[in-house]
């Protein structure tokens, strides 16, 4: 500790530390003079306005007066805590937001800063990041609801709410950090998707089957563990009344700062694992390559590449190994539902399944080459073929994909049940979305690329035009089912077995046609698109 | 399997080699013809009605200036860049982005070298010698001669994005030759290259040349072209400001221009471009 404190006793830590904040923040606003990053401006703007004042008013002032009025304000303000506790991490570890490093370890080495100063910049920029301060807003407003009231001072709620954001932020970044250190062997990512396996078909219905119970003793073991995590924590030092609890809860918080920073700080300079040995056989016509030369000459051997690079990319290959589990969600998350509901909620899943597996390179098929892009316009190929055998090698995987959930359906589907026409229905709705999204993907890739950063594990990769098309993608089928599910029965349903049939023979004519015309749009937009994702260089 | 390529182990840096012409396709005078030749990108114009001959069996070097529009020729004379105007004419054709069986024949190591950086050395030029259409056996046998006599077996099982900027630079150029091409674009193929790794590449080059295909190659480092070209253009604000033959440096002789001599074809390059010699008082 003493060396750590030691570490900013230098007189030009201060203005240095400021001058690395407000780059980022000219980095912020550089970016949001993009394309890509006014629409990123808009939903931020749109977000800012709209959750700060519902997290305000109602997630604030509203908590503190329920709380009040009902006697139990330490409760509730643990309760609303936890939520956006979890809610932070949540929304770190899905769309990469929050927490990202706008400098790394490796380029603030350049500068003149010892490694605690590096520590502290690094984490104090990422905790100023925009989206945090959104969450700052939410917990203040409950800190200035219970002030208002008069449960509360200043003093106390103030010094709370910045212990417990920090918490709340270190407990992300160590999560990301774990994971990331995970996902750099294949042994940790494919723990992590055990890992990840077990919390999405066992984590709903352990919470079902503890909430069922209703235990007197469970419950309260469940309330004093909450009390001394970060939000019961905070939540003692907002709305607890005397000395001791307060006191105990800014301790509490304490302790979880300097604990987690110190493991943090440990983790980051733990030497990174080094191949003892760099050389090897180089192996010949692998499995890519025999596959690639399914599609002949003109596109196998850019078939073999995207599928290298598809395999390769850990977000890609977790992606696309973790998405067949998904189809269990309708039995496990859903366990309450009839068997009736089963089919309509495997029918969505299917497709949801089918849109989003590997959908970071599907819909951004030039995105992940970054300079190779180059490559496609000096070769003896059309341009087009590059795009064409890309989303070829994507299909590809999916099918695969596609196909394992299929199995694993089967296994966990009443079998007693299952008719030709379902078989039919979930099959080409499946089929169907996998050649929509390809087509799609091909056209997000042309009109909404984004340079993406083939390592980084956490970051929402896809461009504006590919979040909409995900989205999309989840939400449609998820608000047809929920309609059609309470309207029409299984067998009535069945009637039109040859719907997704249709739609599948839709889809195919769309891809079909994507693939054949895409050389006109493709070949006008090739120098910007190249430029977009290789950087314009000297010229 | 032995590589085959010979290793030149006692290269003469001061007295270039210089080996007889040979025309491989009789009735070609040039390999390269660039007429009018204009790049814009809005208000500036990078490349300006440029218009040039390059002898099919030459060593030509392009010089110039940063931002003076050395790569945008390349990439237009490439397929990377779409001209504004004028005409580009390559071993007798007509030539622009989509001309597949143009590219065939010539190689090009472009700015910013367009690797697929997570693909291992092996696998890399393997997909470029399919693409150019070499089959299996030929494929293997180049792509396991370039990797050891480009000195990158060690590096087998890494990605290229682990590679050093040098190692970088050996395999996009083994990409670029892979398939023999009769023009080769090279745009600044020596920089960061070690000592002996650049000695072999111009020892390639020369030999290249001797069998009458054509390098066209941009670079900064003055002292290589000067031993290593036979023709140098040099470009100053996207027009040509000098072209002439330098093999009289070889033998004692000088370059002219504007009715001054240059015995080195740095002091014409600064005459051209002009010197800078600001100083820095708190330096």
């Amino acid at each position: 500790m003493e060396s750590f404190l030691k570490g900013f006793k230098r007189e030009e830590f201060p203005s240095q530390f400021w001058v690395l904040v407000k780059l980022r923040y000219r980095m912020i606003w550089a970016h949001m003079r993009t394309g890509s990053g006014k629409m990123t401006l808009l939903f931020a703007v749109y977000l800012l306005l709209g959750l700060l004042s519902v997290l305000f008013l109602l997630g604030g002032i509203g908590t503190a007066i329920a709380a009040i009025e009902l006697g139990r304000g330490e409760s509730i303000a643990q309760l609303m805590l936890a939520g956006l506790f979890v809610n932070g991490i949540g929304l770190s570890l899905l769309f990469g937001v929050g927490p990202r490093s706008a400098f790394t370890e490796d380029s603030l080495r350049r500068y003149p800063l010892n490694r605690h100063e590096r520590f502290v910049i690094r984490h104090v920029i990422g905790l100023l990041d925009p989206t945090w301060l959104l969450f700052i807003a939410g917990v203040f407003g409950i800190a200035v609801g219970f002030v208002w009231l008069g449960a509360g001072t200043i003093l106390t709620t103030l010094p709370s709410v910045l212990l417990f954001i920090t918490a709340n932020y270190l407990v992300t970044i160590l999560l990301l950090t774990i994971v990331g250190i995970m996902m750099q062997t294949r042994r940790g990512a494919a723990l992590l998707g055990g890992l990840v396996l077990l919390l999405v078909s066992f984590g709903p219905l352990l919470i079902a089957s503890l909430a069922a119970t209703r235990s007197s003793a469970l419950l309260t073991v469940l309330h004093y563990l909450l009390k001394l995590t970060p939000p019961g924590a905070a939540a003692a030092m907002i709305a607890g009344d005397g000395f001791i609890r307060i006191a105990g809860g800014a301790s509490l918080l304490l302790i979880w700062c300097c604990g987690l920073a110190w493991i943090l700080m440990k983790l980051e300079t733990k030497p990174k694992s080094t191949e003892a040995s760099s050389a090897g056989t180089m192996e010949w016509n692998d499995l890519y390559d025999q596959f690639g030369d399914l599609f002949g000459r003109r596109y196998g051997p850019m078939v073999s590449k995207s599928l290298r690079y598809h395999m390769r990319c850990n977000l890609i290959r977790f992606s696309l190994l973790t998405s067949p589990i998904i189809v269990l969600m309708g039995k496990f998350v859903f366990p309450g539902q009839s068997k009736n509901s089963y089919f309509f909620i495997s029918i969505a899943i299917f497709f949801i399944m089918s849109a989003a597996a590997g959908a970071a390179l599907m819909l951004n098929l030039f995105g992940f080459d970054e300079a190779g892009i180059r490559r496609y316009a000096i070769l003896p190929v059309a341009f087009g073929d590059a795009l064409r055998s890309g989303s070829l090698a994507s299909l590809a995987l999916r099918l695969v994909t596609v196909c394992v959930a299929f199995a694993l359906w089967l296994m966990f589907y009443n079998n007693e049940t299952l008719s030709w026409r379902m078989f039919a229905m979930i099959i080409s709705g499946s089929l169907a979305s996998l050649f929509l999204f390809n087509a799609l993907g091909i056209w997000t890739s042309i009109l909404s690329p984004k340079n993406a950063d083939f390592d980084a594990i956490w970051n929402n990769r896809l461009s504006f035009g590919g979040n909409v098309v995900v989205i999309g993608g989840i939400l449609i089928p998820f608000w047809a089912m929920m309609a059609v599910m309470n309207r029409v029965s299984e067998e009535a349903l069945l009637r039109f077995w040859w719907t997704p049939l249709l739609f599948l023979l839709i889809s195919l004519g769309f891809f079909g046609l994507t693939m054949k015309i895409i050389d006109t749009p493709l070949n006008a937009r090739r120098e910007s698109l190249i430029n977009l994702i290789a950087g314009a260089k000297d010229r | 399997m032995k590589p085959t390529l010979e290793v030149p182990t006692n290269i003469p840096e001061t007295t270039p080699e210089r080996v007889p012409q040979q025309d491989p396709q009789p009735g070609v005078d040039f390999a390269i013809r660039i007429e009018n030749l204009t790049k814009r990108y809005g208000d500036l114009t990078a490349v300006d009605d440029l218009t040039l001959r390059v002898p099919t069996g030459r060593l030509f070097g392009f010089l110039g200036p940063n931002g003076a529009g050395k790569s945008t020729t390349i990439g237009c004379l490439t397929g990377l860049i779409d001209p504004t105007s004028g005409a580009i004419n390559l071993l007798g054709e007509g030539f622009n982005a989509d001309s597949v069986d143009l590219k065939r024949r010539i190689g090009v190591m472009p700015e910013g070298l367009a690797l697929f950086d997570h693909l291992y050395a092996h696998e890399f030029l393997a997909f470029n010698a399919r693409m150019y259409g070499l089959d299996e056996a030929t494929t293997r046998q180049r792509v396991e001669e370039l990797i050891t006599v480009l000195d990158l077996t060690s590096a087998t099982k890494k990605r290229l994005s682990e590679f050093s900027t040098g190692m970088r630079k050996k395999v996009a150029f083994a990409a670029a030759i892979i398939h023999r091409p009769e023009i080769l674009f090279l745009d600044e193929p020596f920089e960061s290259i070690d000592p002996a790794g650049v000695a072999m590449l111009k020892d390639w080059l020369r030999r290249f040349v001797a069998g009458g295909r054509t390098v066209f190659m941009t670079t900064h480092v003055l002292e290589t072209v000067e031993r290593l070209c036979d023709d140098v253009a040099i470009i100053k604000a996207g027009r040509i400001a000098w072209r002439g033959d330098i093999g009289q440096l070889a033998t004692g002789g000088t370059l002219h221009h504007e009715g001054k001599e240059f015995n080195t074809l740095e002091a014409l390059f600064l005459a051209i471009v002009g010197e800078r010699y600001e100083r820095l008082e708190w330096l």
